[in-house]
């Protein structure tokens, strides 16, 4: 561990966690566009939806945090 | 007492046949020896000039004193000139040398005591020369190994006691004039500074690595709390999206259009599930399952699926060593470690040909070879077994050797830079060490270094999946505080046929224990959750059941006192996230393996 600081580390992960949710998102409106009148999922994908956007509040306090700590690390 | 050097006013350096200088040969004069000494004082006003200047201009240390001899020979007409250093045990070790027949820098030493030459001269504040015929002071054998007769010792002060001596030896008669003597005290000084210098340097130096280290264990440490409180919410999130997607999949037929967007979405959810393992890892919170392994076992195990992460233009060549002491680990961060190692070798080694060496072995790592391993600098030497990972790959420059531990630093289009960062904590947290040489164009090689068990083997006692057709019948007590994860381990389990009761935290469950404890054939167990911890709730209904199957899980591990629990007390060990599929076999499996054990 030479380079890497907390903050930075934090930042890429936020990242990576965005875009991951960004793809499940996507997947699951696309799922639903796909076949509208499949009642039988319909309930898994909101709750897919509503996890995800869990995870997606967890990477943006992640990202919350990153800024923070910038200008507190030594260099 | 010392013998102290006697100047002569009309001494022969005078006459130094070579030297360049106004007077003729032969030409002895009283003005011309007076212009001979000035020039002689002005030439050694020079070279201590420019040693100083050397020695303020932070001169390499050894380079200085390397110049060092080699002016102060030349500015004399000396045959030899050495600078000796009080060791730590007290000699004095010949640090660097000019004319010298047989000393070796860094070996060769003087004797340290005082009663001889030239360690006499340590005491002394002005040069001290050879000690005459009859003088109660010995002389070092040393000198007449060198076949000095002449020899002239000061020595080279410091603020609390002297860092060595200058000494300058002649092979011929001569004697040292008044200006000479200046000379040498002059110079001698000059290396005093130049040592204090050196030595606040290293201690400088040190200072900062003292500094580093701290502050690699403040990153970790702030990592590992950060990474820990997030990975338990986050893997709970995880499973009610791949909970959902499998049970969604289920739902459908295999023609269905949306199928390949749940599989999209599973696909994803372990990306994001992997990428919060590897965090823990890194910040050495990963840890769980503690248990004897054995590095050969657990290759021989893993070999098939690394050679699905080789190119077939690639080998593995496996080399394990027999009776291998076990070692206190866990077993599926060790896997996790070879394999990344292994994917990290295939990627070096890309499309074209190359081998791949897998070797386990024993090994006794000393101090020194611990400081100079990349991770392991602060474990303790003794007894380690070893699995190093060589390939023939493109190799590292240094560069990119000094970050390949940094999370997210990759050196490959598609990675993510969290293999090498999840191996380090994983590493660091079993109290191991890596060593890893790389040249590019020739390959690198991952030593992985791990303390040896210290009693005698014990049987492994991992629950392995059961081979038969799985039963799915029976009651599971499913004791979670996160609804979602209640909602999904329901779902699935009663997909699969069993019945399923629910606990929002384990005080719940246990009051359904003591109420109808005999009803459930199973139980399964989050770790993490408020007032009674999934330990404490294992324990509690170990007394009550002690028979009954438990199945824990997971987000993210306790500090190791509160999760060591013994994994053989335990059914199985499910990490969150998890899918309804690996949920469903290993119930079943807990379930069918107590009924076969109580004829059920």
């Amino acid at each position: 561990m030479t380079n890497a600081t907390p903050s930075s580390i934090l930042r890429d992960a936020a990242h990576e966690l965005n875009n991951l949710c960004s793809t499940i998102l996507g997947f699951a409106t696309l799922a639903e566009e796909t076949d509208p009148q499949n009642s039988s999922i319909a309930g898994y994908l909101t709750e897919i939806k509503l996890s995800t956007e869990g995870v997606a509040a967890i990477a943006s306090r992640l990202r919350e945090l990153s800024q923070e700590l910038v200008g507190t690390e030594p260099a | 007492m010392p013998h102290i050097f006697q100047a002569t006013d009309e001494g022969t350096p005078l006459r130094r046949s070579g030297r360049p200088g106004p007077a003729l040969a032969g030409d002895n004069s009283v003005s011309v020896r007076v212009e001979r000494r000035a020039h002689d004082a002005a030439r050694g006003h020079a070279v201590v000039a420019t040693l100083g200047q050397r020695a303020l201009a932070g001169t390499d240390f050894s380079l200085l004193l390397e110049q060092t001899v080699s002016l102060v020979a030349d500015a004399m007409k000396v045959a030899a000139v050495a600078v000796c250093e009080v060791a730590e045990d007290g000699r004095l070790l010949v640090r660097t040398g000019h004319g010298l027949l047989t000393a070796v820098a860094g070996q060769t030493s003087f004797s340290d005591d005082r009663r001889s030459f030239p360690a006499s001269a340590l005491d002394s504040e002005t040069p001290i020369a050879d000690p005459p015929d009859g003088s109660p002071l010995s002389r070092d054998p040393f000198l007449v190994q060198e076949g000095l007769v002449q020899t002239v010792a000061m020595r080279i002060p410091g603020r609390s006691r002297p860092f060595g001596l200058l000494i300058i030896g002649a092979r011929q008669q001569r004697s040292y004039s008044r200006e000479d003597l200046f000379f040498i005290h002059a110079v001698a000084n000059v290396l005093g500074a130049a040592f204090e210098r050196a030595a606040m340097d290293r201690a400088e130096e040190e200072h900062r690595a003292l500094e580093r280290q701290m502050l690699n264990g403040q990153k970790l440490e702030s990592l590992g709390l950060l990474a820990g409180g997030i990975a338990h919410d986050f893997n709970n999130l995880l499973v009610s999206v791949l909970g959902n997607a499998g049970l969604a999949l289920a739902e459908l037929s295999s023609t269905s259009p949306v199928r390949s967007r749940l599989v999209d979405i599973e696909l994803a959810a372990q990306r994001a599930a992997e990428l919060t393992r590897q965090m823990l890892a890194y910040a050495g919170r990963g840890r769980f399952v503690v248990q004897r392994v054995n590095l050969s076992d657990l290759v021989v195990e893993l070999v098939t699926l690394l050679r699905t992460v080789v190119t077939r233009t690639a080998d593995i060549d496996v080399r394990l060593a027999d009776n291998l002491p076990e070692v206190e680990a866990d077993a599926s961060q060790l896997r996790q470690v070879v394999m990344n190692l292994v994917t990290n070798a295939a990627d070096a080694i890309g499309g074209a040909p190359g081998r791949i060496e897998i070797t386990t072995g024993r090994m006794t790592a000393t101090r020194e070879y611990l400081s100079r391993s990349c991770i392991g600098q602060d474990v303790e030497p003794g007894q380690f077994v070893f699995v190093e990972i060589a390939d023939t790959g493109c190799g590292m420059p240094d560069e990119t050797l000094a970050r390949i531990f940094d999370p997210f630093f990759t050196t490959k289009v598609t990675g993510r830079g969290l293999g090498l960062a999840a191996v380090l904590g994983i590493v660091r947290s079993h109290r191991g060490a890596i060593a890893v040489e790389s040249t590019p164009g020739v390959g690198t090689r991952f030593r992985l270094l791990l303390p040896t068990a210290g009693t005698a083997p014990v049987s492994r006692a991992v629950p392995h999946a059961a081979q038969a057709t799985p039963a799915s019948c029976g009651t599971i007590l499913v004791v979670d505080d996160d609804a979602g994860v209640r909602t999904v381990s329901t779902l699935s389990l009663e997909r699969a046929g069993f019945r399923v009761v629910t606990a929002r935290d384990g005080e719940e469950g246990m009051a359904l224990m003591e109420r109808r404890g005999d009803d459930f054939d199973a139980v399964l167990l989050d770790m993490t959750m408020p007032r009674l911890s999934g330990a404490e709730t294992c324990h509690l209904i170990r007394q009550l059941r002690p028979e009954l199957p438990i199945v824990l899980t997971s987000g993210y591990t306790e500090p190791d006192t509160e999760a060591r629990l013994d994994i053989r007390d335990v059914a199985g060990f499910l990490q969150k996230p998890f899918t309804p599929a690996s949920l469903v076999k290993m119930i079943q499996d807990a379930v069918r393996r107590r009924a076969q054990e109580h004829g059920r």
